[in-house]
């Protein structure tokens, strides 16, 4: 009756029990049949009751974060806090400092992470993730339980969190509480797990004088949130920032909110985008489907056009899809990103291609700060900094999905866009305090934010900005109100890198490094540093002349400054808007 | 002497040799690529202007840029002389830093555009590599000395540009400002080893100006001048100069106290030391008691004018310690390039080429600067430039001749020299747009298109074989001479000129504003009216300039 999988699991149970425990499970399994609703509806698969013995309260908790922006560290932390508190023995490691060598002699496991890109983890988590999925662990004698930090935005909510919990179960490890996903607003979700992990820990370690109790707490006392606000603005500015001969191409882009938009100087738009139509017409045609055939997706039925044009990715889908395309449709099919007009193109789905377009995983958002300030440009005005994002396809220029369609847009062209908060990324609260801005490229989004917004309010703080970009003559983005904001004084310092058009080609770290016993000066101050733009390999070359900095003009050894900077970040006096 | 200092004065005083800021000006990172206005006036004495693209403001305004800077650089050629080597060297240049275009200007000598702060210095030393520099192109010195150009003359021609050639170095700044700044030479520990007794530490009042040519042709149009150096001869031998000063083109739209003036011959002077001499002295009578409070009236022409001819007399006399000479007589009778292959007195062969406005560049089939490049690579001419903005190539031996027409043929440039219409041969236009700051009204890239207009008017009434001089400036600062020409048009506002009618041949007498604010209509309109009477009415070889006047349509002027 049962299948061999779980069969075999069954006697694994069984060999590994003592009598007691065996008379327990005889007691609980017909428990079980007798009351389902008990449950929830839910069968508690593999999610372990108190019952080893073998457990005392004294055993250590590991607690891996993995984190990208620094809120599942925040959560993790809370975490590990309240369980402290609450008596118990935790640990907490990032991610990306863990031993994985440890991991099969763990017994408790708690792991915070988030999601990042479509549906990825963080950057310093992808070693960590990559091992658990690489290796063939045996994980039999792991307890865990994964709290998933993402954005309903995306299409690929909390993917890694959910993809741990399945590699950890598949690798013999057991669920201690269920996964628990959590939105933007993180906090009463993490809180919710926190209460539930020390549930478990407490009747775990008192169950020799408990029944067997399925945690009171149900599963969602947190009311379901309904998605993101959607705003609807028009564009009523669209202009390239670069002068002809530029190899760039960076629009300022100037949005009305028909609604009220509240944000806080610092935060960023998201924005959903579409599919260009020519490429939905050559699937179409490649489908020999009508462009009005009915598309079951997510429990809607969607004509075949608006799913391709707004619903799915079709471009570059990530190696998973493409496996589970070649598995789908019994091909073989190289293990490498590609687009799904290829894929219909050269690999024919034949009968499959409903199948095939289901399996297709909805539109990224692609998140843009603000340029504007909302002291001073108002709740409805709206500005970005979008680069068209250029790459090389078959031997031609391509560009990025949304960054192309919103530097095409026509001024009154209506779309559509939500908010996406950067609690992280703010102006200090004293108008006061110096601050350092290091945004090269787009990453003056913010500061031209932060500028005007100091400069309307009169903030008296200093402000140096680092900036830089290919050629000095055709790409100094905002140049005259940068020269203004340095002629009246509200900018103290600029120092620029640029490639071309100057004698002065220095790159951002270096001119970081030179002005290295101004900077400390500025922290001591009490000043706070920003950086962004590129992640890579902007953000990571500044923050290593950063640490520099901070090593030589505050005597510090490499680990000191290491520490010294993430002190810094505790307290959001560093604190990164990069990508 | 009362009255305050212009601003540009305590820039000089206390530059400590023409350096002041420009170093810390030019090297520093900021956020623009301008520089200050001390350094702007004092690059100028180093042979350089900041300009912006004036094509590109709007535009780039829209785009939170600043405005398009850049910077133009005009060599230092006495007399507009050049070699093979040296073109090619030009030529790279221009291709490496600049806009490409290599412009020959109204004084013999080349300008770049399109320079970057960053490409100054690389600019200057490629320069340097080719033994030429642009000190004391600009500023208020003297400047790039022009020398009447063509060589088929007269014997005097290489006297002449040897004077040409002395004068320019011997008033020359005496400060090595220009080799510390760009040629990263060694600094001066100290600045008072450069004494110089002709510009002190305050150079002269406002750019100076000398000009030396051979009667009868005034192809320098040399009583435009500050100082004219009129050649006189005996027999084919250079006896010496007569002396003219206090020529000058620029008025101001709207201000009366100023004016154009031609320069006044007060004497002669024999060649050698004596005119050395005399020339030397007019500088300091200029450096002494021109006006440096108000630069509008600071030229040599309002000194001579407010201390009267016979003070000058005077007053150089003492200083030379000798008298001048009563002046010779001359006749001057044409103002002319000669174009296509022409024997020079000496036996070698010169080519002069037509470039509309000086502009050297490849446009359409007509590739002159290709041909320009291949034929310098031969090495076997010279480049001479006029000062109707033409290039002559020269000293050109009877073997290697063939082998340039072909080279020419092939490019166009032929063609475009000996099939352009005489009006064209002899018009000019200033730069203007988009480069000049002070230009109001389009002028080389304009009048070609213009002219293409006129030319049919000449058919209409039978003159079209005139060689009437007609030229054209953006401004009334007269940079092409516009008001010393037949038909001058000076730029108003965009799209509108006054129109001057008058001058005479040979450049010995000013035109007269006749119109104002015209468009391009209108233009038209009234020198069709113009044609008309002119064909009608002229005498046997007499010139448009000098019909309007006995005509008495002059009377009617606006
Ligand atoms: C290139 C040239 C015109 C051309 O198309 O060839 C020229 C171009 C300019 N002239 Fe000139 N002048 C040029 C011959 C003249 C002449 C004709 C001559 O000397 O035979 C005159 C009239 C004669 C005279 O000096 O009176 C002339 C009278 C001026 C003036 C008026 C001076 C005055 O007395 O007020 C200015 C404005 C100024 O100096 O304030 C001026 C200024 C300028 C400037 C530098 C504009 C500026 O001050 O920023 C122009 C640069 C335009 C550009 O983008 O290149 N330019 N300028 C000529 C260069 C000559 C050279 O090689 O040195
Ligand atoms: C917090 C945050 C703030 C941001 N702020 C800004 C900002 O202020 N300004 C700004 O300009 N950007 C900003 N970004 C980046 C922005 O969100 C987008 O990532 C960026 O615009 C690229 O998106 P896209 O749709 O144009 O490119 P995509 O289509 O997503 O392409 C991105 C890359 O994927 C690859 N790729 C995509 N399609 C294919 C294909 N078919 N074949 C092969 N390779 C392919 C290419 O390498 C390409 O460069 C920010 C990002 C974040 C996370
Ligand atoms: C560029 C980017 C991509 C993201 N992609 C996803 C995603 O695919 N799925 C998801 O659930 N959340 C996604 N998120 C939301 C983050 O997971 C969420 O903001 C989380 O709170 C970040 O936590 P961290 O600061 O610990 O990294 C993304 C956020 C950004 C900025
Ligand atoms: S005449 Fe006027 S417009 Fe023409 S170049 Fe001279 S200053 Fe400029």
């Amino acid at each position: 009756m049962l299948a061999e999988a779980q069969l075999a699991t069954l006697h694994a149970l069984v060999e590994r029990s003592s009598e007691k425990e065996l008379l327990w499970m005889s007691g609980y399994l017909a428990g079980l049949v007798a009351n389902p609703e008990k449950l929830n509806g839910k069968i508690p698969v593999k999610e372990e009751e108190p019952f080893k013995e073998k457990k005392t309260a004294t055993e250590t908790i590991t607690l891996l974060y993995g984190t990208e922006t620094g809120n599942a560290k925040k959560a993790a932390l809370k975490t590990a806090t309240e369980l402290r508190q609450a008596g118990l023995k935790v640990k907490p490691v990032a991610v990306e400092q863990y031993k994985t060598s440890q991991l099969e002699k763990e017994t408790q496991l708690l792991v915070v992470i988030s999601t990042q890109g479509e549906g990825e983890p963080p950057i310093a988590a992808k070693p960590f993730y990559d091992f658990l999925h690489e290796k063939n662990l045996d994980l039999n004698g792991l307890h865990f339980s994964v709290l998933a930090l993402g954005s309903k935005a995306y299409p690929l909510y909390c993917q890694t969190g959910i993809d741990i919990e399945q590699r950890l179960l598949q690798l013999g490890a057991k669920i201690t509480v269920p996964l628990q996903t959590c939105d933007e607003d993180f906090e009463p979700e993490a809180m919710l797990w926190t209460e539930k992990i020390m549930h478990y820990f407490t009747t775990k370690n008192n169950a020799k004088h408990q029944k067997l109790s399925i945690p009171e707490i149900a599963i969602s006392t947190i009311a379901e949130k309904p998605g993101k606000k959607i705003f609807e603005g028009i564009i009523r500015a669209n202009f390239t920032l670069n002068d002809t001969g530029s190899k760039r191409h960076t629009h300022h882009i100037e949005i009305e909110s028909e609604e009220p938009f509240i944000y806080e100087t610092g935060d960023a738009i998201g924005i959903v985008p579409e599919n260009r139509p020519a490429l939905v017409k050559k699937i179409i045609d490649l489908s020999g489907l009508k462009p009005n055939e009915a598309i079951a997706w997510k429990n809607e039925s969607i004509p075949l056009e608006t799913f391709l044009a707004s619903k799915v990715n079709l471009l570059h889908l990530n190696q998973r899809k493409v496996k589970a395309y070649a598995a789908l449709t019994q091909q073989d099919i190289p293990d490498m990103r590609m687009d799904f007009y290829d894929l219909l193109r050269i690999y024919p789905p034949r009968e499959k291609i409903q199948e095939a377009l289901q399996m297709l995983d909805g539109l990224t958002p692609r998140i843009y700060t603000l340029s504007s300030s909302f002291e001073a440009h108002g709740n409805q005005e709206l500005h970005l900094t979008v680069l068209r994002t250029e790459f090389e396809k078959q031997e031609e220029t391509s560009f990025g999905l949304c960054s192309a369609y919103l530097c095409e847009q026509a001024v009154g062209t209506k779309f559509s866009f939500f908010l996406h908060r950067q609690k992280n990324f703010r102006l200090p609260a004293n108008p006061e305090t110096p601050i350092i801005m290091i945004g090269p490229g787009t990453g003056i989004a913010p500061f031209r934010a932060f500028l005007s917004e100091r400069e309307i309010l009169g903030a008296a703080g200093k402000n140096w900005l680092f900036f830089g970009e290919e050629n000095f003559i055709t790409d100094f983005y905002y140049q005259t109100e940068i020269q203004n904001w340095q002629s009246m004084g509200l900018l103290e310092q600029v120092d620029l890198s640029f490639e071309k058009g100057t004698s002065h080609t220095k790159p951002v770290e270096q001119n970081i490094l030179e002005q290295g016993a101004r900077i400390w000066e500025r922290i001591q101050e009490g000043g706070y540093v920003y950086v962004s733009g590129d992640k890579e390999p902007m953000s990571v070359k500044a923050e290593a002349a950063l640490l520099e900095v901070i090593s030589l003009h505050g005597n510090q050894s490499p680990d000191g400054a290491k520490d010294y900077l993430k002190q810094l970040a505790k307290e959001n006096r560093y604190a990164k808007d990069v990508y | 002497m009362e009255e305050k200092l212009s601003p540009v004065e305590g820039f000089k005083r206390k530059s400590e040799g023409l350096r002041g800021n420009i170093e810390e000006q030019v090297e520093k990172v900021g956020l623009t690529g301008a520089v200050d206005e001390e350094a702007i006036q004092l690059m100028k004495f180093h042979g350089m202007y900041l300009q912006d693209d004036r094509d590109r403001r709007a535009e780039r305004a829209e785009k939170k840029l600043e405005r398009l800077y850049s910077f133009m650089i005009r060599l230092r050629l006495p007399g507009g002389v050049l070699t093979a080597a040296q073109w090619l060297a030009t030529h790279d240049i221009a291709g490496a830093h600049t806009t490409g275009v290599i412009k020959i200007t109204t004084r013999q000598t080349l300008q770049l555009h399109g320079i970057i702060k960053s490409e100054i210095k690389p600019t200057l030393k490629a320069f340097q590599q080719a033994k030429l520099d642009s000190i004391a192109t600009c500023g208020d010195i003297n400047r790039n000395v022009a020398a009447a150009s063509h060589p088929l003359q007269s014997k005097l021609h290489a006297e002449i540009h040897g004077y040409a050639q002395i004068l320019s170095e011997k008033l020359m700044p005496k400060t090595r400002s220009y080799y510390e700044i760009w040629l990263d030479e060694e600094q001066l520990i100290d600045k008072k080893e450069e004494v110089d007794p002709l510009y002190e530490d305050r150079y002269l009042p406002r750019k100076f100006k000398i000009g030396i040519a051979i009667p009868p042709n005034n192809d320098v149009d040399v009583l435009t001048n500050d100082i004219a150096l009129i050649a006189i001869e005996k027999e084919g031998e250079l006896l010496g100069f007569n002396l003219a000063i206090g020529g000058g083109l620029s008025q101001t739209h709207g201000n009366p106290d100023t004016y154009p003036r031609l320069a006044t011959v007060i004497g002669f002077l024999p060649k050698g030391e004596p005119i050395m001499k005399g020339v030397y002295e007019v500088l300091t009578i200029q450096r002494d008691y021109g006006n440096r409070s108000d630069r509008k009236q600071a030229r040599l022409k309002y000194t001579v004018d407010k201390l009267g001819i016979n003070w000058w007399k005077e007053e150089l006399e003492r200083r030379m310690g000798f008298p001048l000479e009563s002046q010779k007589v001359f006749e001057f009778q044409e103002r002319k390039d000669y174009y296509g292959w022409h024997r020079g007195y000496n036996g070698l062969w010169y080519y002069t080429i037509f470039v509309e406005n000086g502009r050297v560049t490849d446009e359409g089939t007509h590739l002159l600067k290709t041909a320009l490049y291949e034929v310098a690579a031969f090495g076997t001419c010279g480049f001479r430039f006029t000062s109707n903005q033409n290039i002559i190539l020269s000293e050109v031996e009877e073997k290697d001749k063939g082998l340039i027409t072909t080279v020419l043929e092939k490019y166009g440039v032929i063609e475009n020299t000996e099939n352009a219409e005489p009006l064209r041969l002899n018009s000019m236009a200033c730069v203007a747009f988009p480069t000049c700051p002070l230009a109001l009204a389009e002028a080389q890239r304009y009048l070609p298109e213009l002219l293409s207009k006129i030319i049919p008017l000449q058919h209409k009434h039978g003159i079209e074989k005139e060689d009437i001089i007609l030229r054209m400036t953006g401004c009334p600062n007269g940079c092409a001479r516009s008001v010393a020409a037949e038909i001058g048009f000076v730029g108003t506002a965009l799209g509108r000129y006054n129109l001057h009618i008058g001058g005479d041949r040979a450049g010995e007498r000013l035109n007269t504003k006749y119109r104002e604010n015209l468009d391009e209509a209108a233009i038209l309109d009234t020198l069709d009216g113009l044609f008309a009477i002119y064909s009608k009415h002229r005498l046997e070889k007499e010139t448009f300039g000098d019909y309007v006047h006995r005509g008495g349509i002059l009377k009617e002027t606006a």
